[in-house]
């Protein structure tokens, strides 16, 4: 199950990267 | 290693072509958008540059929101709504919320069940709806990125029309913010709703979206 667990956590953690950096692009109006 | 590989092959495939694509999209995308400068007699920009920029940024939020909104529908609207003969559906008669024995929660909850599921209370409401709320929170927060980004990108061009600029407000009634929102969302509506009635009449052997090659039509296996 922890090898699971990773891939789990890494698709949560690349989700947020992404859409936390296009809503940071956007609201620094870049 | 490798039996972790297998294991996990699903998920591994899929999350190496996401990769694959997005990086594809980055190239496919600065060129279109240095084609549009050279048009407009502007300075091109770099790959870095490109890839950190709201048009970007709103080309892939656009498509994740749909994406995560049919998701979170098809997850939510499954609970009630069936498709008799549909591999992607429950029998037409278990329509509803299974019972706490059926979902195996609280006094029900196995040995080996997720402690979340046998603490019953709170914990336990929120566990049995977790797959709906992280789809949703993703779904609100592409959305919202797909705005806030889109918002950038569409000023971008109106100023290149010599077009003052729109606030976020203004460009959220925008149709420029719908048109990109509403044709995602009939595209993912179109294969969800084609998906669920293709899979009374239609098999892939070996796969678990479908029924058995020779279970009859009528059959749900809910």
């Amino acid at each position: 199950m922890r090898a699971t667990t990773v891939v789990f956590v890494s698709y949560l953690v690349m989700i947020a990267v992404v859409l936390v950096a296009i809503l940071a692009i956007g609201l620094a109006g870049r | 290693m490798r039996r972790a590989l297998q294991d996990n092959s699903l998920s591994i495939v899929f999350g190496l072509l996401l990769l694959a694509t997005l990086a594809g999209q980055s190239f496919v995308g600065l060129a279109g958008y240095n084609e549009q400068a050279r048009t407009d007699g502007l300075a091109e920009i770099s790959w870095g540059r490109y890839v950190t920029s709201s048009s970007f940024g709103v080309d892939v939020a656009e498509n994740w929101q749909s994406e995560y909104l049919q998701f979170t529908l098809y997850i939510l609207l499954t609970v009630w709504l069936v498709q008799r003969g549909s591999s992607e559906s429950k029998k037409p008669e278990d329509a509803g919320f299974r019972s706490a024995e059926e979902e195996r929660i609280g006094e029900f909850a196995d040995a080996d069940s997720p402690s979340t599921a046998s603490a019953g209370g709170w914990v336990t409401k929120l566990y049995s709806a977790s797959l709906t709320l992280v789809m949703a929170t993703i779904f609100l927060l592409s959305w919202a990125a797909q705005g806030v980004a889109g918002r950038v990108a569409y000023n971008e061009e109106r100023l290149r029309d010599l077009l003052d600029p729109l606030p976020l407000g203004a460009y959220l009634v925008s149709p420029d913010f719908w048109d990109r929102t509403l044709q995602n969302w009939q595209s993912e509506l179109l294969a969800v709703g084609s998906m669920a009635i293709f899979a009374v009449f239609l098999r892939q052997r070996g796969s678990p979206e479908s029924k058995p090659v020779g279970a009859p039509h009528s059959e749900t296996p809910g």
